[in-house]
């Protein structure tokens, strides 16, 4: 793998000391208080793909390298409301699928439980567990006395319920196609409760075909994920690859593991104005479940 | 008095166990059966059985099958499992996985009574086999610990014992294949807390999927770590209580949830169709026919109406009634008033593993019994199976609560003194994100080590705390290099800074130079050449963020020295031994003889260093330890008695003196020569202001130098960081008397008491560890849990208060009664 090259910002504080910054792309996604406008904006595009380019590709015209990403908040982006909201609403639409007698509430707290399920008892691999939205509806359905056929249309809602949430982030769509139009190959990885079929059907629904990538590995199949590390080695292409580049949200799973596993990486942040929103919706959102429902559902997940 | 309005049921309130049973424990048992409920569910696959095991699993059943009524389907099919743990034990004995921990679990169970007890235990049903064995056999007289040696003899008493257990594991065998019935999963329901059975079932059978949901899951240290992940506690899964999650308050009163499950009938302790296969029967029976006893299972009759009354309830509703209950079912718990006690001691525990025995929850004192050595306040509070229960029995409500909240851990004795410290103040969780002002500013200074300071860059992205800012500050050395170690840490990337000096600073302007160029409330310094272990950050930010912690400018943990050299493109660990770890506290007066703490080890609040004016430039070595003046002149330092620093010195080898040089071993001669330097300027600097700090450091010196040159005609314990090796038990514990005594001020120790000796024998010895008592610490390789958990008989002591440990009994009485010294690892 070549050395990557180094992407450092400097500052003269005084005459013989420099301050040496690493974050120049990661920090301007930080700091971004609008983020689609910052993913259109020409200079930035320009920044990215010099960066990613230089990464990328090799100057002795060798063949160009593996390009993998994270998918939620890296090619699909989240909007400003918080997982328990996304939940909730899931729990709504739920509800209304199934009719009789079934609350939104209940819908919701079924899922809920199924998730602490399958988290807690499903299978491991390596130590390592994750869990699977085709057992959690499962779970579900049976929690609320429906039969196992309609846990398939809870994922269903659940999809379409996530699609409605995020947008296809056109910055890296667009330098995916360049890569792979000089001949690059393209991975996604993804840390999440749904599978790898799932993710590609939601993808499909937002706009990303799968003739855009090559491979998508989601650890719901795995089990190892990219926060234990050990999901890498058994990325095929990666192995065929005369060197990765991986993008992602997250300095864990993102960054410092795929370094260790060998991989160049680029951490594209989550701007914190964004995830502020998603803090306060957050607060909104159990304040809600207390009012209107006498549930401490903070207490209760973390149980 | 605080009165408890639940959801309704006006009709028990005049009736305290059904206000208890029915009010209170009703919707905490209710959310349980919802979780099992839910687990059940999870596992209906068409590949698992679940196996509901007696005696608990008979109750657990009815609860179930009532709560589960009207919601659809129950979960996989469902079968009592008739057995117990002795029976387990009897029934996995003969498969070639579970042999040795039957074996293992008879010892624990009889390990201080003779082998007598534990074949007439485990025979007992059969008492015409018994009749044939010669009891009066001389090889009985040994206690059960001896049982793994004594099985191995072929002897008379052994075979009748082994063919016994041989054919019970024959009948457990066909049992066992006709419940599953070719299912290759099984879910073992009972009510807690470690799975001992599961573990027997996993090692003997392990083509099975054997998994365990229990009502809580508590470990204790004789657990089997290899089937942790398949024991699952549904309501907690806890050893301490925790005040965030009131449900952890079982853990001091389980006894409640065994009881409210537990029929009145005999535990079923042999194997169907086995030697004793007709008593297992008659057991059965016995358990099948039991009905609950109006005033024993008061609550339990409560909770089954609850449950009956609820049957249908909706999740939200389950959960929220949960909610509402749980809080006072654990102040019940862990703080009763003295009325409540009865109704949630409930009844005895009976004794299982042949013992015919029932051992009451909890004493009632009793006027005439009172004041016999047996039956003392304390002996009774000490033996309950619910320590908070029998408090409340014995003393007045304050004095209660106040022993109730010490014996839980939720204050200690210490509190009284200091009760600021004794709230709890958790740890504010920050957003990784919110890069704007890091919690903690890591400050590494370097020049030209790329091996050390990769090493460096791996101990501070190996930090279980993310909440950081990691300052590298080239001091005059090849920026490239640094930059490019930084960036392939993997650390994120917005959590790192560069300061590159063109020429060299020194080590304290370069300190300076790197804490003045990023922001943080706290600071510590990462030598490039020491390391952490993972937890270093957690555990030091946490306590300098607790309320124990405000008073502190800063903390220091305990070192490990690490002995290493380069050789080549690697470095080479020698030896790893304690560093200066009688330090249990940071005196000013100490500090002015040397450092006693390495800058790895200690993180100290921003705001200090500011007030100190930053480390001292002019001294090219030994700024540390002018700075943790400084910095005692301001504020105090607390210590962590917890060896989290590493350490390093390249003492060995040949670059010595080279490049990769301590400056403690490569600089001898400038420390030796900056010592004056640094003291000189510290009392020019500070001598007016604080003239009386300086007189007791001038004092303390001199005091210390006359204690060398008394000492000099004598060989002397070191301190515990120089024992040559842990496990000589008798160094060490000479090493720690000479420890204990170096924490008193001179001023304040007694004119008679002289160090120790390095060659002081064990008799003269012995007095002082008596003294000593509680201060008297294991040595690292000593494994106190292991040594109590094989000599129950000194468990006892340590827990009656007549023997302060484990390690103490052994040194003063185990090494000379030949029992064996538990190494840990």
């Amino acid at each position: 793998m070549p050395t990557p090259p180094l992407a450092v910002d400097e500052t003269l504080l005084a005459p013989g000391r420099r301050l040496i910054r690493f974050d120049g792309i990661a920090a301007t996604l930080t700091d971004a208080p609008d983020r689609e406008a910052l993913l259109r904006d020409r200079a930035f595009r320009r920044r990215l793909f010099t960066a990613l380019d230089a990464r990328l590709t090799r100057r002795d015209g060798g063949p160009a390298g593996l390009l993998s990403l994270d998918v939620f908040d890296t090619l699909l982006l989240r909007d400003g409301s918080s997982e328990l909201r996304r939940f909730v609403e899931v729990g709504e639409a739920m509800a209304t699928h199934a009719g009789r007698a079934i609350t939104a509430i209940d819908a919701f707290l079924a899922r809920h439980l199924g998730t602490k399920a399958s988290y807690r008892a499903g299978p491991r691999v390596d130590g390592c567990g994750e869990g699977s939205l085709t057992e959690i509806h499962l779970t579900a359905a049976r929690l609320l006395g429906m039969p196992d056929a309609m846990a398939d249309d809870f994922v269903g809602i659940e999809l379409v319920n996530e699609a409605a949430r995020v947008s296809v982030n056109r910055l890296l769509l667009s330098y995916i196609d360049r890569h792979r139009a000089r001949g690059g190959k393209v991975v996604l990885v993804s840390d999440m409760y749904m599978h790898a079929g799932q993710i590609a059907a939601l993808l499909a629904r937002c706009g990303v075909p799968a003739s855009s990538y090559d491979a998508l590995y989601s650890s719901a199949d795995t089990k190892v994920s990219k926060a234990s590390g050990g999901i890498f080695a058994r990325i095929a292409e990666a192995r065929e690859a005369p060197f990765v580049v991986h993008l992602g949200d997250s300095p864990l799973g993102d960054c410092r593991r795929p370094r260790e596993a060998g991989w160049d990486a680029m951490l594209l942040p989550v701007p914190e104005t964004l995830l502020a929103e998603r803090r306060r919706d957050r607060v909104r959102c159990l304040e809600e479940l207390r009012r209107d429902h006498d549930l401490h559902f903070e207490a209760e997940a973390a149980a | 008095m605080k009165l408890w309005s639940p959801e309704g049921r006006n009709e028990t309130r005049g009736d305290p166990a059904a206000r208890i049973g029915y009010d209170v424990l009703g919707p905490v048992v209710q959310r349980w059966l919802l979780a099992l409920h839910q687990y059940l569910l999870y596992h209906d696959d068409g590949r698992t059985l679940a196996l509901q095991c007696a005696r608990a699993g008979l109750r657990i059943a009815e609860l179930h099958g009532t709560f589960a009524r009207g919601r659809g389907r129950k979960g996989p099919e469902a079968r009592m499992f008739w057995i117990s743990r002795v029976a387990v034990a009897k029934g996995v004995f003969a498969r070639p996985g579970g042999r040795e921990p039957s074996i293992g679990l008879l010892t624990r169970e009889y390990s201080s009574q003779p082998l007598r007890d534990l074949v007439t235990g485990l025979m007992r049903n059969r008492p015409d086999l018994l009749k044939r064995i010669d009891l009066a056999d001389r090889s009985l007289d040994a206690h059960g610990h001896n049982l793994p040696g004594w099985l191995t003899v072929d002897g008379p008493v052994q075979r009748r014992l082994i063919a016994f257990l041989e054919e019970s594991s024959a009948a457990f065998d066909a049992e066992l294949a006709s419940l599953l019935a070719g299912r290759d999963r099984a879910l073992l329901i009972d009510s807690g807390w470690q799975g001992t059975a599961q573990s027997l079932l996993a090692s003997a059978y392990p083509g099975t999927d054997w998994r365990g949901l229990y009502f809580g899951r508590i470990l204790t240290p004789a657990h089997d770590p290899a089937i942790v992940g398949d024991c699952i506690g549904l309501m907690f899964e806890a050893e301490t209580w925790d005040p965030l999650r009131p449900e952890t308050a079982f853990v001091r009163h389980r006894h409640l949830v065994e009881s409210l499950l537990e029929p009145a009938a005999p535990s079923v302790e042999d194997v169907r169709g086995g030697p004793a296969g007709q008593a297992a029967e008659r057991m059965i029976a016995t358990c099948q026919a039991a009905r609950p006893d109006p005033v024993a299972d008061a609550l339990y009759l409560q909770v089954r109406r609850y449950v009956a009354d609820h049957a249908g309830q909706p999740i939200a509703e389950i959960l929220a009634a949960h909610a509402r209950a749980m809080p006072e079912l654990a102040r019940m718990i862990l703080r009763p008033r003295p009325d409540e006690v009865p109704h949630l001691a409930a009844k005895p525990r009976s004794a299982d593993f042949g013992k015919a025995l029932d051992v009451p929850v909890v004493t009632p004192p009793s006027p005439d019994r009172t004041g016999t050595r047996a039956d003392t306040r304390e002996a009774r509070i000490v033996r309950a199976l619910w320590t908070e229960g029998q408090i409340a029995l014995e003393l007045p409500p304050a004095a209660a609560r106040e022993m109730q909240d010490r014996v839980r851990g939720a204050s200690a004795t210490a509190d009284y003194f200091d009760p600021a410290a004794s709230r709890t103040a958790p740890l504010a969780a920050r957003p990784l994100a919110d890069t704007a002002r890091p919690r903690v500013a890591v400050v590494t200074r370097t020049k030209n080590r790329p091996l050390l300071l990769a090493r460096a860059a791996r101990s501070v992205a190996g930090q279980d705390f993310g909440d950081l800012v990691w300052t590298v500050v080239n001091d005059g050395g090849d920026a490239d290099e640094v930059a490019r170690i930084m960036a392939g840490t993997g650390m994120d990337p917005r959590r790192m800074r560069l300061v590159s000096l063109d020429e060299s600073q020194g080590m304290e302007a370069a300190s300076n130079a790197g804490i003045g160029a990023c922001d943080s409330d706290l600071v510590v310094i990462h030598d490039d050449d020491d390391s952490w272990l993972p937890g270093f950050l957690t555990r030091t930010v946490s306590f300098l963020d607790s309320a124990a912690g405000t008073r502190y400018g800063g903390v220091a943990t305990h070192s490990l020295y690490i002995s290493e050299e380069i050789r080549g493109d690697a470095v080479i660990e020698h030896g790893t031994r304690p560093y200066n770890d009688w330090v249990r506290n940071v005196q000013l007066a100490e500090m002015a003889c040397g450092n006693f703490f390495p800058p790895i080890a200690f993180v100290f609040r921003r705001a200090v260093w500011d007030r100190v004016g930053g480390f001292n430039e002019a001294l090219p070595v030994l700024g540390d330890w002018f700075f943790n003046m400084e910095v005692l002149l301001e504020d105090d330092i607390a210590v962590l008695p917890e060896p989290l620093a590493r350490y390093h010195h390249r003492d060995r080898g040949d670059d010595m003196a080279g490049v990769y040089a301590n400056s403690v071993i490569g600089g001898v001669s400038k420390h030796e020569e900056f010592a004056a330097v640094a003291r000189n300027a510290f009392l020019r600097r500070h001598g007016e202001r604080a003239g009386v700090a300086a007189s007791f450091a001038l004092g303390y010196a001199v005091s210390d130098l006359r204690g060398r040159i008394d000492r000099t005609s004598a060989p002397q314990a070191a301190p515990p960081a120089a024992a040559k090796r842990a496990t000589d038990d008798r160094l060490w514990c000479a090493a720690e008397l000479n420890g204990a005594l170096a924490g008193i001020p001179w001023w304040r120790r007694p004119l008679a008491f002289a160090p120790v000796a390095a060659d002081c024998g064990w008799t003269e010895l012995a007095p002082l560890l008596r003294k000593a008592g509680r201060a008297l610490r294991p040595p690292p390789d000593f494994d106190e849990a292991g040594y109590l958990r094989v000599n129950p008989d000194v468990a006892d002591a340590v827990r009656s208060g007549a023997m302060a440990s484990g390690y103490l009994h052994y040194v003063l009485h185990g090494r000379g009664e030949g029992r064996p010294r538990r190494a840990t690892g």
